[in-house]
């Protein structure tokens, strides 16, 4: 079996660290790929490797959370892949931006480590998961 | 007897006497007549001698005449005097006549003859009628007159003189005229009474009073005339009361058209469209700021406009002409010293009857007092709006700054609290028992407990901030529906609890369905909450229609609060139990006010230490009640 790469966009080395040790003790045996603003993430997902998620802040230097989505979705290689937002924003409107730009999740980071770690590892078991079945299930989406 | 030398000196004697003498026997025969026979009677003195007086007077005078005549004729003859009148036709003219019938006695008593004269009287006769005739003409007038002798009483009253001064004829005659009417003479009485003395003339206005007290005002002309030896006053007067009544309120009224002219802010003017010609009073020349007599001819109303008004102004002039439009129309003019004045030019066409246009009638205004308060009126109208602008704008500022703050807050503060808890509980977890001993791992844990607090602190501040942020949307809320799921989520995160829970069902709201939501689950939970420790708990939403509107409530009977501290109960961080005993923040009441004041309601308590507490609340004159009367929801 492949092994899987979730990209991880955060500019906080403290929620990064976080975020990778949850994963890790949810199970995920794969890539973390790891960039800190917005344009890199660009650049990573228009270079030669493929994430099977991305894990996406929102307020991030250079571009924005949103602007990298809007990228994604508009670049055809990419435009599959499913987006976590994973953010620090509790503002309605951040949500609902991010469903209109078309991120499959929208997660809140708590600050209470427990919860947050019991989310971040289901997002990584499910998403990576979720790569597995048939193609078919993205293609109906191009 | 009579010797004919005693007859020709009688003859001499009477011949010019103009009367009939004539002197009879005792048994009426003419025994001597005058010559006046001649010419009054016709007939010859001489040839009566020897007739009788019976016989000459019904040939003369007819049968009539002798039988007025003859019984006063008949006396004289039996000794008794006779005078009376008469008239007739004499052979000259008709006559009056006095006639006296005197018996002449001998010196026995017995009667000789008889005396007879006959005086004319016509002229006093007829001069007696005519004023009997002129009385009731007087009396006919329309106005006063009357009659007093001068220095005395009245003696002719007329009727319209009864009339006017409300005094019958018996009443007037025999009283002092100014005395009786009060007359108010416009000189004293003296000189008034020698010019009409010397001038036998006076004409002027008097003030009588009347009977009723009513005082009236006459034009009044009286004449001094002698009349029967006596100096006689004739008056007569024309009641003018009404007139200066008339002409004292068309003096006022000119007085105030005048001053209301007179302040020279209305310049009224007549504009003949034939010849040109200008009829204007004084202050049209001061309005349009030129010198006294300037404006002539209604061209010369054009000339001192300001070049930028004149076409407008041409504009409005020619279609009043044209097609009789009322002309109303502002403009500029100099005002003589530089300075400029607005003038407001309102008039009205006429035509000549061949329906050509003959004049137009105008007045000039001076507004320049209403422009410049209306200039500064627009002034500050835009000085207040681009004021509001400003404002506006940097209310939006403050609102994105505080946006971009709660942003901040939300995102940034927030970051560091996870990394604190994170790596808190990374410590615990990777290194209890090994490093760190119990008191560590205490304090870790105290840390972690801190840092969680602040991350809900924040939260619930930015909520609190979002309210006064969000529009507040009207709808239909379901307010039991949303008590029912808040207490089903409260059960489902303790699920070793028992309570009590009753709910209204069927209580509809008007008001914003995200906002009220959080009112209830922050009234519900601090319910739950407080009501944690009683031993059967109980928690109640309902609501009850009063006076004020309809009144919810949420009722537990948990440790309730103190009275005294009541009122600081929904000032965000305040909070009446100490942290260790409740969890909370100390937002949720101060959210909870929040929300109802913006739907317009009011808030309050009612609690004791021990007693549990009820919070009510109402949602102001947008909420309609329209209950769902089958408690869906």
């Amino acid at each position: 079996m492949k092994r899987k790469t979730i990209l991880l966009v955060e500019d906080n080395e403290d929620d990064e660290l976080m975020t990778v040790r949850s994963l890790r003790d949810g199970g995920f045996d794969g890539e973390i790929a790891v960039v800190r603003d917005g344009q890199e993430a660009v650049d990573w997902i228009r270079g030669d490797r493929q994430a099977d998620v991305i894990l996406l802040d929102i307020r991030l230097p250079k571009l924005s959370g949103f602007q990298v989505l809007e990228a994604v979705r508009a670049y055809k290689p990419t435009r599959h892949i499913p987006v976590v937002m994973l953010t620090a924003s509790t503002e309605q409107e951040d949500m609902v931006r991010s469903y209109d730009l078309r991120a499959n999740s929208y997660i809140r980071k708590p600050v209470d480590y427990k919860e947050f770690e019991r989310v971040v590892k289901s997002l990584g078991v499910y998403w990576t998961e979720y790569n597995q079945w048939p193609r078919m299930n993205t293609n109906s989406h191009e | 007897m009579v010797d004919s030398r005693a007859r020709a000196e009688l003859d001499v004697v009477t011949a010019n006497v103009p009367a009939l003498i004539a002197y009879t026997d005792n048994r009426g025969r003419y025994l001597h007549a005058n010559e006046t026979y001649r010419t009054w009677m016709g007939i010859d003195p001489a040839e009566m001698i020897g007739r009788t007086v019976g016989e000459v007077i019904v040939e003369r005078l007819g049968e009539l005449y002798w039988r007025r005549v003859r019984p006063s004729f008949e006396r004289a003859l039996s000794g008794q005097a006779a005078r009376f009148e008469a008239e007739g036709q004499y052979a000259d003219r008709y006559r009056h006549v006095e006639v006296y019938y005197t018996p002449d006695m001998d010196p026995d008593g017995q009667v000789r003859g008889v005396v007879c004269l006959v005086v004319d009287i016509t002229d006093r006769k007829l001069a007696g009628f005519e004023l009997r005739h002129r009385t009731m003409l007087l009396d006919q007038a329309m106005e006063p007159v009357f009659t007093w002798v001068f220095g005395g009483t009245i003696t002719y009253w007329n009727r319209a003189a009864e009339e006017l001064y409300g005094y019958t004829t018996a009443e007037a005659v025999g009283r002092v005229s100014h005395e009786l009417l009060r007359t108010r003479h416009p000189m004293p009485v003296g000189e008034f009474e020698s010019e009409l003395s010397a001038r036998r003339y006076w004409r002027g206005e008097l003030r009588h009073t009347t009977k009723d007290g009513r005082e009236v005002v006459v034009d009044s002309i009286h004449r001094l005339v002698r009349y029967d030896g006596q100096e006689l006053v004739l008056e007569a007067n024309r009641d003018i009361t009404g007139t200066r009544q008339t002409e004292a309120e068309l003096r006022d009224a000119r007085d105030r058209l005048q001053r209301a002219i007179g302040d020279g802010r209305i310049g009224v003017w007549e504009a003949d469209l034939t010849t040109g010609a200008l009829t204007a009073s004084e202050n049209v020349n001061e309005l349009y700021g030129l010198p006294p007599g300037s404006l002539r001819s209604w061209q010369d109303l054009r000339t001192s406009i300001f070049p930028e008004d004149v076409a407008a102004m041409e504009a409005e002039w020619s279609k009043a002409i044209a097609r009789g439009v009322p002309l109303a129309c502002d403009f500029r003019v100099g005002d003589g010293q530089g300075g400029q004045r607005w003038l407001h030019v309102q008039a009205r066409l006429s035509r000549s009857p061949d329906g050509r246009p003959a004049r137009l009638s105008g007045a000039t205004f001076d507004i320049t007092e209403q422009k410049l308060a209306e200039e500064q009126l627009r002034e500050m109208a835009a000085t207040l709006e681009a004021r509001v602008v400003e404002r506006t704008g940097e209310l939006a500022e403050a609102n994105r700054e505080l946006e971009s703050f709660a942003y901040s807050v939300s995102h940034d503060l927030r970051a560091p609290l996870r990394s604190i808890e994170g790596f808190g509980e990374m410590l615990l977890r990777d290194y209890a028992g090994r490093t760190i001993d119990d008191r560590g791992q205490d304090y870790l844990r105290r840390m972690s407990r801190a840092a969680v607090r602040m991350g809900r602190l924040i939260d619930d501040l930015l909520t609190l901030s979002r309210i006064s942020r969000t529009e507040v949307h009207s709808e239909s809320v379901d307010l039991s529906g949303i008590a029912r799921v808040e207490m089903g989520a409260l059960f489902a995160a303790s699920p070793q609890r028992q309570a009590d829970v009753t709910i209204q069902p069927g209580l509809m709201a008007r008001g914003d369905p995200g906002l009220l939501r959080l009112a209830l689950e922050n009234l519900l939970s601090n319910a739950w909450k407080y009501s944690g420790k009683s031993a059967h708990a109980r928690i109640e939403f309902g609501a009850t229609d009063t006076a004020e509107g309809r009144v919810y409530f949420v009722r537990d009977n948990g440790v309730g609060f103190d009275m005294r501290h009541a009122g600081s109960l929904f000032q965000p961080f305040h909070r009446l139990h100490p942290v260790g005993q409740f969890e909370g923040t100390g937002v949720g009441l101060a959210t909870v006010h929040r929300i109802v004041r913006r739907h317009g309601g009011r808030i309050w308590a009612e609690s004791g230490e021990g007693k549990g507490a009820t919070f009510y609340f109402t949602l102001g004159a947008a909420d309609e009640t329209q209950d769902d009367p089958a408690g869906r929801g």
